[in-house]
């Protein structure tokens, strides 16, 4: 019998569809302003990749910040640190700390052999250690994100970022841009910097071995590398990893 | 759906009377000049009683809690924010000092019942100095209500059970240099009789409220922390009226009762909460919130068990309501005699000026453990306050001490005077995350 694990992120809504834990589609489309139109469009979608039926109601179950927004596809909810570190668990059995690191939220939680979530650490109302920060930046540099991530591992300069917040690093890459630094040093700079502040919420509840990465962000070579040497410990990064927390509600 | 014990709930009887005594408070001071009285204003609980020894018509206006009462009315807050900003007064400095400047520049006072009159300008600024911001308010409040005398007394940071008599005789001479200056400025006399009244009423009114409080250790507790908002402020505004004792004796008295008949003030309760420092006071449903969903009751902080309360600490850290001075003892003695005995019994008895405001991690841990230990408590929120940087010195290694000790803490951002700092979906997420992560299901589907 197929599972629906449904992530509501503030970017994008991913479905996961899950048969005895083997995974038989995965799909995704922008959440938008109307989540419930949003997660019907990825329900569908992932429906139709699986080439099944709509499964019963009380085998879909949501999680994700818009999860209390569609209350008539699904009663059942899972908070976003259970279904990350079930996410997590799929692949690495052996993670002791999770970084979710999406749009917006980045949470990192340090976790049991149980899977039991026993301490977590959000970014809060700062934006500077997730997915849209690198993007702003990529808008202001007139890249793409891909490009940017990668490079970032042909800096040959250290510069730094100061600024905290978006809207003052985003100025301050403009000036680094007119001072002719380049883009591989500016790049290889914001990632050091979103990396700090990530590196910070772990030591918040502790480094412990193995990390695994998930959301978006876990696709970002500059951002992962900049990880790995912020916290000196290499990090295991799953298959599909924006998907994990939606894994981990199908599961 | 969980199913929990439910205990018997009752209002509590004493909750009208503290809402009469905080109208009466704000009232006499804005309407202070209308029968001839003065308007001393500073940090609250700034040794009341000798202010009060100028005269019975002296009304002394605690500024952080008038700022915590208007955070509460947040349309207004903001407004009050905003005038700051736009005089270009960083965002980013004391909250409730925004609060209280903006009342200042928008000339507005914001009274409990939501009436506002024209803010009421200090005759004198009268002060302790307990975190950094504190000499700058009064200074520039002054200078905003075009000039009004100040007076700041340093306390320094060894008070509470660990001060010496070196540190007495400190504040000691800065009192008294205090009292000829107030001479000077009011031209009134300090009146020695008025002064012993007013200090015997303050000391009792601080230790009764120790005595109410001991009764939370009780399960289920009697009363939570909002409810304790409402009534400790009393504690450092008005401690040196009678109302105050009085009230916080019907209050303890009222709280023995409903241990004795088992009354609880959440009929839910199943997990036992302490928080710290002043809350977000904009958004005290997020307590109510964890109240009805988790059956999660917070009845307790080192804000409102610490600030004006009179504890003495026994060998082992535990917390007794202190004992007294009888009349006799302050009566006999001279006036320097008396102030000294007056400080030493303020300043040693009250741990929160400190370790809540001074950043002294290591003490504020231990009290919070202790506190946790004998109020048989489950778990901590800590409030980031970005709009107190001295209750917010040091909360995250008391937040690293208290797990290490074995109990689970929610940390959530926010700024006591200041609802726009504060993201209640993201704080209420955070809650169900830390909740069903130590495994309690919600009890109402949904939440
Ligand atoms: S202790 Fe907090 S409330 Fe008091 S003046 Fe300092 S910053 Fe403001």
């Amino acid at each position: 019998m197929a599972n629906i694990g449904i992530d509501i992120g503030s970017q994008n809504t991913k479905v996961a569809i899950l048969e005895d834990r083997k995974i038989l589609a995965l799909a995704k489309v922008p959440t938008g302003f109307d989540q419930q139109v949003s997660v019907k469009k990825a329900i569908k979608l992932g429906l139709d990749k699986a080439g099944i039926g709509m499964p019963d109601s009380a085998q879909i179950r949501v999680t994700g910040i818009g999860r209390k927004a569609v209350p008539d596809i699904s009663t059942n909810e899972i908070n976003e640190t259970m279904s990350a570190a079930k996410g997590a668990f799929f692949y690495f059995p052996s993670a002791r700390v999770v970084i979710d690191a999406g749009a917006e939220n980045v949470t990192v939680m340090k976790v049991n052999e149980q899977m039991r979530v026993l301490d977590f650490a959000t970014n809060d109302k700062c934006a500077a250690g997730a997915g849209s920060f690198v993007e702003s930046m990529t808008k202001a540099l007139g890249t793409t994100i891909d490009d940017f991530a990668k490079s970032a591992l042909q800096r040959t300069e250290k510069i730094n970022i100061n600024a905290q917040c978006v809207i003052f690093a985003e100025s301050e890459v403009v000036s680094l841009v007119h001072s002719g630094a380049s883009r591989a040093d500016i790049s290889g700079a914001i990632h050091e910097a979103i990396a700090d502040r990530i590196s910070a919420l772990v030591r918040r509840v502790g480094l412990e071995k193995d990390v695994v990465v998930m959301g978006g962000m876990a696709n970002n070579v500059g951002f992962i590398d900049a990880l790995e040497k912020a916290l000196d410990v290499n990090v295991l990064v799953a298959t599909d990893p924006e998907y994990a927390c939606a894994i981990g509600a199908a599961l | 759906m969980t199913e929990v014990k439910k205990y018997p709930e009752e209002p509590l009887k004493t909750w009208n009377k503290a809402k009469e005594l905080r109208l009466k408070y704000f009232t006499s001071y804005a309407k202070a000049h209308e029968t001839g009285g003065l308007r001393f204003c500073g940090s609250a609980g700034s040794l009341n009683s000798i202010q009060q020894a100028f005269g019975r018509d002296v009304f002394i206006l605690g500024s952080e809690p008038y700022s915590a009462h208007a955070a509460f009315f947040s349309d207004f807050a903001r407004k009050c924010q905003e005038a700051c900003e736009s005089r270009g007064i960083a965002h980013d400095l004391c909250g409730y000092m925004k609060n209280y400047w903006g009342g200042i520049l928008i000339n507005q006072f914001i009274l409990p019942t939501h009436e506002i009159v024209p803010w009421p300008k200090a005759d004198v600024m009268w002060t302790q100095h307990i975190c950094c911001t504190h000499a700058k308010w009064y200074q520039y409040a002054g200078e905003l209500e075009g000039g009004v005398p100040e007076f700041g007394i340093d306390f320094n940071c060894r008070i509470g059970h660990t001060m010496t008599d070196r540190d007495i005789d400190y504040v000691l001479e800065q009192v008294l240099e205090g009292i000829e200056w107030v001479e000077k400025v009011t031209g009134r006399k300090f009146d020695d009789e008025l002064f012993i009244e007013a200090s015997l009423n303050e000391l009792a009114a601080n230790s009764a409220w120790g005595q109410a409080y001991e009764y939370n250790q009780n399960i289920p507790a009697p009363i939570d922390e909002k409810s304790l908002y409402s009534f400790f402020p009393f504690n450092i505004l008005c401690p040196q009226w009678a109302e105050t004792s009085a009230l916080f004796r019907e209050l303890r008295d009222e709280l023995k009762d409903r241990v004795d008949r088992g009354i609880a003030a959440v009929g839910n309760e199943r997990f036992r909460i302490l928080t710290d420092g002043p809350p977000q006071w904009a958004m005290l449903q997020v307590y109510r919130y964890m109240e009805k969903v988790y059956g999660a009751v917070t009845l307790g902080s080192t804000y409102t068990a610490y600030w004006g309360t009179g504890w003495d600490v026994a060998e082992d850290g535990s917390l007794i309501a202190a004992k007294i001075p009888t009349r006799e003892e302050f009566a006999q003695l001279n006036r320097e005699a008396r102030l000294r005995k007056y400080i030493a019994w303020k300043l040693s008895k009250q741990e929160a000026y400190s370790v809540t405001f001074t950043g002294c991690h290591p003490r504020k841990s231990a009290l919070m453990l202790k506190i946790m230990e004998l109020w048989k408590l489950d778990g901590a929120i800590i409030h980031l306050n970005r709009g107190c940087e001295g209750s917010a010195m040091g909360v995250l290694e008391n937040r690293l001490d208290i797990i290490k000790a074995g109990y689970p803490v929610l940390t959530y951002e926010g700024n006591m005077g200041d609802v726009r700092d504060f993201d209640y979906a993201g704080t209420i997420r955070k809650i169900e995350n830390f909740f069903e992560n130590l495994g309690l299901e919600k009890l109402i589907k949904g939440g």
